[in-house]
């Protein structure tokens, strides 16, 4: 009973912080907003009234909107415009969430080596920049980026120094000012720099908690150093790797602030036109019913991990048995 | 629980009237950084009236506010086309122009707008255009047209607004269309003239704008006239111009909501507001064009009106039209929008 008590500040919390906000969206998402129907009617000394719905008439142009139960924001959900923007925000966090993986794995192998010196200044380092602002952080790519950025700066007094060097880039169509943002890799760039600590950290947690003497028991039964990879260390890092890439994939398939800033707006993502439904289009109804299917999105691939979990928990409990 | 109730009733109805009853106040909502902060301090000196001051970032987030009949402000100053639509729904008083004797002081081109023809609800305090912002040392030639935006010259060199209305809304006008059509044919024009456009544009931005074009990251972008100031200030290769063909004009103006607690007192300050003394300071703190004839005499008409942002030659600012309440066709804006960007 006591223990209960030290629950309710949690569930009403929860409750109104958690499912009240999710109600909205559903119910959002589920409605339209339209003005009360009326029809104008002209009368005979030329002023003009308005009949409303019920049959009763005003002479101001009625302008009170209501919600209406509607699916008709799910048939515009559907159409290509947006099933297109979706299909893009997946495929750009399928590739983030990748080679943040392929980055963040051998990072957090190498900080977790025996031989590796003082690895906690070194994870430290690796933290530090991602207690600053994640806008700020983007910013600066922006200005090492732009075209007007350090890295063009950089070429163009190399190229100035070195003419046979610019004659060579411009035979090959080389422009003297490359224009590196504004396009998908740059939003990639973005969301790799930005995600890269999340993939990382999870990672690096597993591998250290590992019992080494595992390590060492397969050492000494003659596993060479592949093998004792392969067969300890990879399927006991799993739960991390699979931590790290829900951190990394969710993010950056709801981010909009990266595309537009690194992809200059011509990288929508399906996050902009939420964001959009919600700011300068001012449509929460369409905005809610483009959350709720990222929702099922998001929902379906953590189950689909949540189950790549459980299936490998058990097949490690056969092996060590 | 009902004897709870009364209590807070009560409790809130004494926080309420306490300082009411101690000092005269009124409490004002404006956009963030659009009042030199003097003249509020100038204000409660001379009437000893207290004034709440409070910011939003969009009219739509301050329409909320007001429609949701949650707070209570005396004095606002939304743009045009919020300005229309709270008239249509009855969230504006009309103003007593007997208690406001310095309205003399504002351009009569100035007044009698679409958005409030009888100039019953409201009194602009600044206004503005779109154009082209071009940096001089890098322009093939000074725009005058808006098919400088139509210009292969400028491939990748360009930057447009990432914002329906007013993108779509110069699209219209470079097909010859109204600036406020929601005939589907005009916006298909439209639409497709800004996807033909689309292999020009480096991006596609709103705030970004200025640092872009103050480091020279573009020769030429559409801008408001409000960050065009500020880019010139900065870059002295920048300069500004309202193309021929004519484009948005647009009015911040102020007004009294329909629940308005101290009229009389919103009433003084907007008086004191289109005072010339007080318009003047303003505009050299805020930097938007003001309609003030009083205010320009005091700051010198000639430097005044040298700057392209202030002073649009009359028959391009004739060709200007302010931006409409759209209602229910917004949508529209917004979908064809989306269909521009997400061409790839």
């Amino acid at each position: 009973m006591k223990n209960k008590a030290l629950t309710v500040p949690f569930v009403l919390w929860a409750a109104i912080f958690v499912v009240v906000p999710l109600l909205m969206i559903l119910w959002y998402g589920v409605t339209v907003e339209e003005t009360i129907p009326y029809t104008e009617i002209v009368l005979d000394d030329g002023s003009v009234i308005y009949e409303l719905e019920d049959g009763s008439h005003t002479s101001e142009k009625p302008y009170e909107k209501r919600a209406r139960v509607s699916l008709s924001n799910f048939k515009r959900m559907l159409e290509p415009t947006y099933l297109k923007l979706l299909l893009r925000s997946l495929k750009i966090a399928v590739i983030t969430t990748l080679i943040c993986l392929l980055l963040g794995y051998p990072v957090a192998l190498i900080l977790t080596g025996r031989d590796f010196k003082r690895p906690a200044l070194w994870l430290m380092l690796l933290i530090l920049p991602m207690w600053m602002n994640f806008l700020l952080r983007t910013y600066s790519w922006l200005s090492i980026l732009e075209n007007s950025g350090i890295l063009n700066g950089l070429i163009a007094s190399l190229r100035e120094a070195i003419p046979a060097l610019d004659e060579w880039l411009l035979a090959r169509g080389v422009r003297r000012r490359i224009v590196f943002l504004y396009n998908e890799n740059a939003v990639i760039l973005g969301m790799v720099y930005n995600y890269l600590s999340f993939m990382i950290m999870p990672i690096y947690t597993v591998i250290e908690k590992t019992d080494r003497s595992l390590l060492e028991a397969a050492a000494d039964l003659g596993a060479n150093p592949v093998q004792r990879f392969l067969r300890v260390t990879l399927p006991y890092s799993l739960p991390g790797v699979l931590e790290g890439v829900t951190m990394v994939f969710v993010p950056a398939v709801t981010t909009f602030v990266i595309s537009q800033l690194m992809g200059g707006g011509k990288v929508p993502l399906i996050g902009d036109i939420i964001q959009n439904q919600f700011g300068k289009s001012s449509d929460w109804h369409f905005g809610s019913t483009l959350s709720l299917l990222v929702m099922v999105v998001v929902l379906a691939f953590m189950g689909a991990l949540n189950r790549i979990d459980k299936e490998e928990a058990a097949q490690k409990e056969v092996r060590i048995l | 629980m009902k004897k709870l109730s009364l209590f807070a009733l009560t409790l809130a109805l004494l926080c309420a009237a306490l300082p009411a009853g101690a000092q005269e106040t009124i409490s004002v909502y404006n956009w963030g950084d659009y009042i030199e902060p003097q003249v509020l301090e100038l204000f409660e000196q001379e009437t000893g009236i207290e004034v709440i001051y409070e910011t939003f970032e969009t009219n739509e987030d301050m329409y909320a506010k007001i429609a949701m009949g949650g707070a209570s402000y005396d004095v606002i100053i939304p743009s045009d086309y919020m300005i229309e639509r709270m008239i249509q729904e009855g969230l504006l008083q009309e103003i007593n122009w007997d208690n406001v004797p310095n309205v003399k002081n504002i351009d009569p081109r100035f007044m009698n707008a679409a958005y409030d023809p009888q100039s019953a609800y409201s009194v602009p305090y600044t206004w503005g255009t779109m154009g082209i912002l071009y940096n001089e040392s890098t322009v093939v030639e000074t725009p005058t047209s808006w098919q400088t935006l139509m210009d292969p010259a400028y491939t990748m060199d360009m930057l447009m607004l990432n914002s329906p209305r007013d993108t779509l809304g110069i699209a219209l006008v470079m097909c010859g269309h109204d600036l406020n059509s929601t005939d589907p044919a005009d916006l298909e024009d439209a639409k497709n003239l800004l996807v033909e456009q689309k292999p020009m544009v480096l991006a596609y931005v709103v705030d970004e704008v200025k640092d872009k074009m103050i480091a020279g990251e573009a020769s030429v972008a559409l801008v408001w006239s409000g960050d065009a100031t500020y880019c010139m200030g900065e870059n002295d290769e920048l300069n500004y111009v309202v193309p021929v063909e004519g484009s948005n004009i647009f009015y911040d103006s102020i007004c009294i909501p329909y629940n308005a607690r101290n009229v009389s007192g919103a009433e003084k300050f907007i008086d004191f507001l289109c005072r010339a003394d007080i318009a003047a300071m303003n505009y050299e703190y805020v930097g938007y064009a003001i309609p003030n004839t009083a205010a320009i005499e005091l700051l010198g008409a000639e430097e005044y009106n040298a700057s392209p942002v202030n002073n649009p030659p009359q028959e391009v600012l004739d060709k200007c039209e302010v931006f409409k309440y759209l209602g229910d066709d917004t949508r529209i804006y917004d979908q064809i929008w989306t269909e521009i960007i997400s061409e790839f």
